[in-house]
């Protein structure tokens, strides 16, 4: 192999290889923005390279930028960071890059087609509007903003604008989400009837911090004036497939919302359950928890036919023909009957109904996250976001819908943080509709 | 791998069931053996599943085969055991006519050299039509060493040795609904027999290509495969969802053993 056919390889593993997925091209319509990232505009994008900047280089930052270096399709070009611990470490992983603590100056260099935004959730929508402003193509971190008034002022400047703008949902991005919601869509356990997320932790969600007067920059997370807590940091990613699944968005929120064990100063709830109501009545249960991790985390699909786990790639039938061959035959021993094995297929009612047998999602091998790293997990859909990005970069497209899916679950959060704040049922306000929703 | 044992019938019985053994379920009876000869031979098949699925699994990511997979695709040095596997999947491919190919049609770039270091190019490989057949050869030569004459192994609902006879019968009998209705389509007595079913159901289509182009196979379809070689029925049943009439007189002729039976 030349060095171009190995380059091209290299290239091949960061798009989404459809073609060894179950669900072939027409995974296109259930995940339509990862047309964005086919062989076709892969190999469109041929010889060309994504210059990137990056603002805020924490450990997310840093994460992307190892994702980056491992693309043949893109060169960070340019640092920012305000702390410079950060941006040093950053500035050792990309030795020719140029390196800012004003994140307007980077926006001015020439040499930047894209930005990464990797900063405090109460950052994003300014940076992210001067960005795009800037003429540049952005890549943000999810949740969108840290206000109903700030994503919507987002979306307004995005859709006027001729930009592309990505947010790091990375579930969008991995095999096993885009084939368990296909399938689920095909068909797979029925008509859905709930949702159950949930994500739990048993740890303080700081980070060591050197000197007091750094407490908010680096602890960004526990104050409001940075972070939606619970919501915005882990929800978002939850949220957005509920409503990929559902194809609508609830309409209405309760809930609750305490401070149950880190007593520690912070502003932001370590304890959420919000139930969120569809026009229709089905509901979404989301619970997180950060003092006990005993349920992990789990994106639940529960369908009258049977539950898809989204988080583990595996689905469960309610009623399981594997299961019940093997009961029925045994049955006939005891009874000293000599009958038939049924072997696959639908028609046996099983008598254990609580075996539930896990059956994969996916074809191939599969990466389950845990849900425990505050940083990342490998392999889950986050390299496969930047690399569609990146296309953008070069090929000037916007990808569809994720600007869209991302300002609806950020939606849902702020939702939820309202229902929890004011102890009352919120309906989605009229006024943040976009024509993409349906409730 | 947590597996559960029983003995029905006063000990005469014995049943063990374990999943996840490559991504399903593998259920053993055994019918008249001794409980100290059974509970070797059921640990025996436990190592033999554990050590293939290390070795093929496609859902686990520590797999021989994950990691070749989604490492470096060329001259990559391979277990002595995975190198004999690609080199069968190779023979098969050559006596199917193309038809069951691990790599999904593009076999015939694929090298594995004698010093068992393998060239993939990019193609990575699915053993799953494959591992299932290959896990139960070994398990069906495992229950004859053991002198177990009568025994059913059901590997996942779709790949069953059937050894000797049921307690109460002269074979063992397996029924087959047809996935879409419920309706059972046929009954078939097997004795030392393997059986392999390959399809498509309502909830569960299209995953079967064919490998000579590429396309998807999702038409409401059901085979299945009878013969005394189990890795034999395996890979036929898949061969047989793709073969086209000229292809199947090609497969009855290299495989003369082997009887299939084809629902549309
Ligand atoms: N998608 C995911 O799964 C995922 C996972 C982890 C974090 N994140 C997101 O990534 C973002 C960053 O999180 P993190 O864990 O890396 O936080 P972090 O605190 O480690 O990093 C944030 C960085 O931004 C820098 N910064 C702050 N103000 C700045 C300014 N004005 N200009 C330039 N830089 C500035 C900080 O100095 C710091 O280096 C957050 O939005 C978070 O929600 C997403």
């Amino acid at each position: 192999m030349n060095e171009k056919e190995q380059m091209d390889l290299g290239r091949r593993k960061f798009c989404l290889d459809l073609g060894r997925m179950t669900g072939g091209l027409a995974l296109l319509s259930a995940a339509p923005w990862l047309k964005a990232c086919t062989d076709e505009k892969v190999t469109a994008t041929q010889g060309e390279t994504a210059r990137i900047g990056m603002v805020g280089t924490g450990s997310r930052g840093r994460y992307h930028i190892h994702n980056l270096l491992a693309l043949p399709h893109a060169r960070v070009t340019a640092l920012c960071d305000i702390y410079p611990p950060n941006l040093e470490a950053a500035q050792a992983l990309c030795p020719g890059a140029r390196a800012y603590t004003d994140y307007r100056r980077l926006l001015d260099d020439p040499e930047v087609d894209g930005v990464v935004i990797s900063t405090p959730l109460g950052l994003h929508a300014d940076m992210t509007l001067a960005a795009l402003s800037a003429g540049k193509h952005v890549f943000c971190e999810k949740a969108m903003a840290l206000t109903m008034e700030q994503c919507k002022e987002v979306y307004d400047a995005y859709q006027a604008g001729d930009r592309a703008l990505y947010y790091c949902m990375q579930r969008m991005y991995d095999p096993k989400y885009i084939e368990g919601v296909q399938r689920i869509k095909d068909g797979l356990i029925g008509d859905v009837v709930g949702m159950r997320c949930h994500w739990f932790r048993n740890a303080d969600w700081r980070r060591p911090v050197p000197s007091p007067e750094l407490e908010r920059l680096i602890n960004w997370r526990l104050y409001q004036e940075f972070s939606g807590g619970l919501m915005t940091e882990l929800a978002t990613h939850q949220l957005e497939v509920c409503n990929w699944v559902a194809g609508r968005l609830p309409s209405e929120a309760v809930g609750m919302g305490d401070i149950v064990y880190w007593k520690d100063g912070r502003e932001v709830y370590d304890s959420v359950n919000v139930t969120y109501r569809f026009s229709d009545g089905r509901k979404i249960a989301y619970e997180s928890l950060i003092s006990n991790k005993y349920n992990g985390m789990e994106d639940q699909i529960l369908g009258k036919g049977g539950t898809v786990d989204l988080t583990k790639g595996v689905y469960y039938l309610e009623e399981d023909t594997e299961i019940s061959g093997m009961r029925r035959l045994m049955d006939s021993i005891r009874q000293g009957v000599f009958a038939a094995v049924p072997t696959a297929g639908p028609s046996w009612r099983p008598e254990y109904r609580n075996e539930y047998v896990p059956h994969p999602l996916v074809q191939g091998s599969v990466s389950v996250n845990g849900g425990q790293s505050m940083v990342a997990a490998d392999h889950d859909g986050s390299d496969l976001v930047m690399s569609a990005f990146c296309i953008s970069c070069i090929s000037g497209e916007k990808a569809e819908n994720v600007v869209e899916e991302a300002y609806g679950s950020t939606l849902l959060c702020l939702l939820g943080n309202q229902a929890m704040a004011e102890g009352r049922t919120v309906r989605f306000p009229e006024e943040y509709k976009i024509p993409y929703m349906k409730f | 791998m947590r597996d559960e044992t029983e003995f029905i019938n006063d000990g005469a019985v014995f049943h063990g069931s374990v999943h996840l053994v490559m991504g399903t379920r593998l259920d053993l009876i055994t019918c008249g053996a001794p409980l100290p000869e059974v509970r070797p031979v059921w640990a025996a098949l436990l190592r033999s599943a554990d050590r293939i699925g290390r070795l093929l699994d496609r859902f686990s990511p520590d797999s021989e085969l994950s990691r070749l997979n989604t490492g470096a695709m060329q001259g990559v040095g391979v277990s002595r055991e995975m190198a004999e596997v690609l080199r069968l999947a190779e023979a098969y491919w050559e006596q199917t006519g193309g038809l069951f190919d691990v790599s999904g049609g593009f076999m015939s770039r694929i090298e594995v050299t004698e010093r068992d270091t393998v060239s993939l190019y990019g193609h990575p490989l699915d053993f799953g039509g494959f591992a299932k057949g290959y896990f139960l050869r070994e398990a069906a030569g495992l229950l004859r060493e053991a002198g177990i004459k009568d025994a059913y192994l059901d590997f996942g609902g779709s790949s069953i040795w059937a050894a000797g006879c049921h307690p109460f019968g002269d074979c063992w009998k397996v029924s087959l609904p047809d996935p879409y209705t419920g309706i059972i389509l046929d009954e078939m007595a097997l004795r030392d027999q393997a059986m392999s079913t390959s399809g498509n159901t309502p909830r569960y289509s299209g995953h079967i290509r064919n490998p000579l182009s590429g396309a998807a196979v999702t038409e409401r379809k059901l085979t299945v495969v009878t013969a005394p070689d189990p890795l034999d029925a395996e890979i036929l049943s898949t061969a047989y969802m793709v073969a086209d009439e000229g292809q199947r007189a090609l497969l009855r002729l290299r495989f003369p053993k082997a009887q299939e039976k084809i629902y549309t």
